[in-house]
């Protein structure tokens, strides 16, 4: 109730205290970053909290069942959106002095805050539904703080449009879940839907049919795509940056996670159904690789980071995909305190760079990259290493575990092998980066990709069992999702061997790069690459695929406007 | 003897007479019909509770609240002839909504024969969809007058036409969208909450004896009527277009849900009652804009966030009401009809909420021309006055108290639990 009471008094006071508005918002949020430490606690050494709000005014409503359900997840959840609101009334305070909207802002900023508690904190699926529609109402609001600026509000309305449907397809799929299980509450709907095996048809006569609670997990997970920038419903994400710094920050660290929140919660709904967990895998592949390429080409620093969150939110999604939803959550809490740091520094790095006098001296990594006709360096003690650790070691290491010491990579050992994969992908995709900012023969660099490697593969392996202790402690329950979430045979070691195929072929690039020897390639393959670079610097077109069908959707109501429809009255 | 019924139908429509004399000054005329629709309000409140059911309560004070809510924003002063109208009308809406049996007619006849010779003295008979207006509502009030000698079954037919034409039915729909887009001042506003109101409960009384074989084709009509005014929406540059497009897509949504099986009335009343303010309340916006700027097309409008903070902040809740944000009223009605229907995920679930993203689409697209943008220097700018304030303000309280507490505030109190689908109060069943 306490962000919620905060942002009515800064709108009630607000020409009384004008910017002084700022300090009720903070004081009640680091007020209630104690509180949700305190939760934190408390959920860790006991059972789960569970409180009914207002029980006698909402006694005789139908619709509203208004409580908090605090658990361990929902904890987590509070402490980190605490913490990036404490973080961000603290920056905003000073950030926006003598902006005309300062007192909307914080008064939005504190609802926002308020609107995810409940959202985080809702003990059945309609009230987290309500709240999750506020959230895009308020997003859009503040996305289009400055309200005479038209860019900043075209954006602030395709994301608003992103998300109506998005909710509207998850309101379908809340409409379908109480129709097959008769009820909305978590246990109950959960216990329900594993005990009755329901299948249900649009069309009378049983046209149509489909399963129960593979409908409603993916219609769900539609209102997830659109939070969570996952394509092809990615395309707000990009445009966002006319918005304020601190709104930028508030919804990379907090807002677009809502969707790895979402899948966490009803992470009981979706291990129920295989084929939602393989679609989900499916969209979060597709958005990483996306979202990834695209921003490689980019040339605007913003539509960079936006790309980058897109492309780490499939990452994320990616994860639940196949069952790692501990490990989601792990990911997008690193993700956001990462990612709000950058947002929030942003402004002081452009601000110390238009102060300086004269043209900053590059780094040394800036200068050998950026001058083409130094010679390049190239170490094979640097090249092996980089080579053995990304690759070599890690299918030795499989060799070995598979095949010598008969270790099975089924069952149990699932959770593992899933957060190895990752880990192995994310420190491959360091340690090429490493070698490419510092090619030099030096023990230093071989001791740095080595660190990251075992760094980067510990924290995934420590982490998410960490997390998954943590959030799924009921015994086999964080093994039942990786085995219901496991991806058709063929298809896991499909992806082993494309990412060992992309490695192999960095690795190749780099040597031949760095010998200045060239790879002979087939004329059309120059040309290929350079449409694809043209295609993803543009995007793929999706947003021009989807302005040209509204064109063509609009186009096409006119005329059925003008030949049918205005003859009616 | 006078009876408080005759108090409640007689006072607006005295007021009213009175209020005509005082059409000299416009200062005192507004506050007599103020003073006027606050009585009535008050009266209503203390009225003996066994003359009204679960049913007529709610539409009365909705009634009552939006004709003195409506009086009290009236932004123009010196209009007498619609503040008249404002009061006559809802004098003749009690007399239908309290009169046992057939005695209410007569009132209607008399609503009907009132809109009739407002659209006359309007004078707007080049408008291409005024003979819907003349030819619908002459229809109904010859059904009006004929049926009370016919058989039963006609009966009930003829007076389901003049019902289909007050709760707008596609393709019954043009009179109302017709009135909404030409009538004068106030009573857009009024009207669009007053005519769907009295249809819906002369359907509540006549539904059940009607022929269950015209149910898959009306449920049809409803259909294509939602997916009319949500692409017609699309269209539209005037506000007053696009919300009378707005409201066919809510009445047809009501009209879905009454057709469906075992719908109940509590979930249609909310529904019925949020819609309309809604509705009546962004109508008023409009007329506040109107009187300051003129009847300007949407593209001409722009950055009045600024300029104009207090209407900002209040059209813009209007706007998130009617797209059926929470907790306003109609997303609570939306949901407790989607959740009360017995087969309630079906193809006309999935083209309402097509639909209601088309509107969803189109609601923001009005607010932003609107309000966002650079703020145009060379208008003169006057925010929202107090009456104005007060009176939206009302409509938006009464909207988010219909959304987080319907059953208690409208005394429906025999409410199962959420996840119990049976319900006790089922006017509509068969």
């Amino acid at each position: 109730m306490l962000p919620l009471l905060a942002g009515l008094a800064i709108f009630l006071m607000r020409t009384r205290l004008g910017e002084g508005v700022s300090k009720i918002g903070l004081i009640s949020q680091s007020f209630v970053f104690i509180l949700s430490l305190l939760s934190l606690y408390a959920v860790s050494v006991g059972p789960p909290i569970h409180i009914s709000l207002f029980p006698h005014m909402f006694a005789d409503s139908m619709l509203l069942r208004f409580g908090l359900y605090i658990d361990r997840l929902t904890a987590i959840m509070m402490v980190l959106i605490a913490g990036v609101s404490v973080v961000i009334h603290v920056f905003s305070a000073r950030y926006l002095q003598q902006d005309p909207g300062y007192v909307r802002f914080f008064s939005l900023l504190s609802f926002i805050t308020s609107v995810l508690f409940y959202m985080v904190a809702s003990p059945n699926l309609l009230m987290l539904f309500i709240f999750w529609q506020l959230l895009g109402w308020i997003l859009y609001l503040l996305l289009a703080h400055n309200q005479s600026h038209l860019p900043s509000c075209r954006a602030a309305f395709k994301s608003l449009i992103v998300f109506r449907f998005g909710d509207l397809v998850f309101l379908g799929g809340v409409i379908l879940a109480y129709m097959l299980y008769g009820t909305l509450e978590f246990p109950a709907l959960f216990e329900r839907a594993a005990a009755y095996q329901i299948s249900f048809s649009l069309l009378p006569g049983g046209g149509l049919a489909f399963d129960g609670v593979t409908a409603v997990a993916l219609l769900i997970f539609v209102g997830a795509m659109s939070k969570s920038a996952q394509f092809p419903l990615h395309i707000w994400l990009p445009d966002t940056m006319f918005g304020p710094t601190p709104v930028s920050a508030l919804m990379h660290a907090g807002i677009v996670n809502s969707g790895g929140f979402l899948l966490n919660r009803l992470a009981p709904l979706y291990g129920l159904s295989p084929t939602s967990l393989n679609f989900i895998f499916l969209v979060g592949a597709l958005t990483t690789f996306i979202g990834a390429s695209i921003m490689l080409t980019q040339n605007d620093v913003k539509k960079m980071l936006g790309y980058s969150t897109i492309a780490q939110m499939g990452y994320m999604i990616m994860e639940c995909g196949l069952g790692a939803f501990a490990l989601a959550i792990f990911h997008f809490i690193a993700h956001g305190l990462f990612k709000a740091s950058l947002f929030l520094s942003a402004g002081s790095v452009i601000h110390s760079t238009r102060n300086e006098p004269k043209i900053p001296r590059p780094s040394k990594t800036v200068r050998i990259l950026s001058t083409p006709e130094s010679p390049k360096t190239f170490s094979f003690l640097t090249w092996v290493s980089g080579l053995t650790l990304t690759l070599i070691l890690p299918l030795l290491l499989l060799f070995a575990a598979h095949d010598v010491f008969h270790i099975p990579l089924s069952d149990q050992a699932h959770g593992a092998i899933i957060f190895l994969f990752f880990g192995w992908v994310t420190s491959s995709q360091a340690i090429i980066s490493l070698y490419r900012m510092n090619a030099v023969a030096s023990w230093k660099v071989v001791g740095a990709m080595s660190a990251a490697l075992v760094l980067i593969i510990f924290t995934y392996l420590f982490a998410g069992e960490l997390f998954s202790l943590y959030l799924y402690p009921a015994p086999g329950e964080a093994a039942h999702y990786f085995k219901v979430a496991a991806l058709p045979t063929g298809l896991f070691d499909f992806f082993v061997i494309l990412a060992s195929i992309a490695i192999v072929s960095v690795w190749i690039f780099l040597y031949a790069d760095a010998r200045g020897k060239h790879i002979l390639m087939p004329p059309w393959v120059d040309r290929f690459k350079i449409r694809l670079y043209v295609l993803f610097i543009n995007g793929l077109y999706v947003n021009t695929l989807y302005r040209h069908s509204a064109k063509k959707i609009i186009a096409f109501i006119q005329i059925l406007d003008k030949k049918v429809l205005a003859r009616l009255p | 003897m006078i009876t408080s019924v005759h108090v409640l139908v007689g006072l607006p429509i005295l007021g009213a007479m009175i209020g005509l004399f005082l059409g000299s000054k416009p200062k005192g005329m507004r506050g007599w019909f103020l003073f006027i629709t606050t009585v009535e309000l008050f009266l209503l409140l203390r009225f003996p509770p066994h003359i009204m059911n679960a049913l007529t309560a709610p539409l009365l004070l909705l009634i009552a609240l939006s004709a003195c809510v409506l009086v009290l924003g009236y932004p123009q002063r010196g209009s007498a002839s619609e503040l008249f109208n404002l009061l006559f009308f809802s004098g003749l809406g009690f007399g239908y909504l309290l009169s046992p049996d057939q005695g209410g007619l007569i009132y209607l006849v008399g609503i009907l024969a009132l809109i009739i010779v407002i659209q006359l003295r309007t004078g707007r008979f080049s408008d291409p969809h005024a003979p819907w207006l003349f030819g619908l509502y002459g229809l109904s009030i010859l059904c009006l007058i004929t049926s009370p000698f016919l058989e039963d079954t006609y009966r009930q037919i003829a007076l389901f036409v003049v019902y289909i034409t007050l709760l707008p039915l596609f393709p019954f729909h043009g009179a109302y969208l017709s009135l909404l887009r030409n009538f004068h001042g106030i009573l857009p506003a009024f009207l669009s909450l007053f005519l769907p109101i009295l249809g819906f409960f002369g359907l509540a009384q006549i539904y059940s004896e009607l022929p269950e074989a015209l149910n898959p084709i009306l449920l049809v009509c409803a259909l294509l009527g939602l997916m009319v005014g949500a692409l017609r929406s699309f269209k539209q540059n005037s506000l007053s277009q696009l919300l009378s497009q707005v409201a066919l897509v809510f009445w047809s949504i009501l009209w879905w849900y009454i057709l469906g099986p075992e719908a109940k009335l509590p979930p249609a009343v909310i529904f019925l009652c949020a819609s309309s303010l809604t509705l009546s309340g962004l109508f008023l916006s409009w007329l506040g804009l109107k009187s300051r700027y003129g009847d300007l097309t949407l593209e001409q409008f722009g950055g009045l966030a600024s300029a104009m903070p207090r209407f900002g902040i209040l059209f813009s809740l209007l706007i998130a009401s009617a797209m059926g944000l929470p907790f306003f009223g109609v997303f609570s009605g939306f949901i407790e009809m989607a959740f009360s229907h017995s087969n309630n995920f079906s193809v006309g679930l999935v083209i309402i909420l097509l639909a209601w993203f088309l509107v969803s689409w189109t609601l923001p697209v009005l607010m932003q021309k609107i309000l966002f943008g650079p703020v145009k220097t060379d208008w003169i700018h006057r925010d929202f006055g107090r009456g104005e304030i007060i009176s939206l303000s009302l409509i938006i309280i009464v909207l988010i108290l219909i959304g987080i507490a319907p059953y208690r505030l409208f005394g429906l109190t025999q409410v199962p639990n959420l996840f119990t689908p049976i319900m006790d109060v089922a006017l509509w069943q068969k």
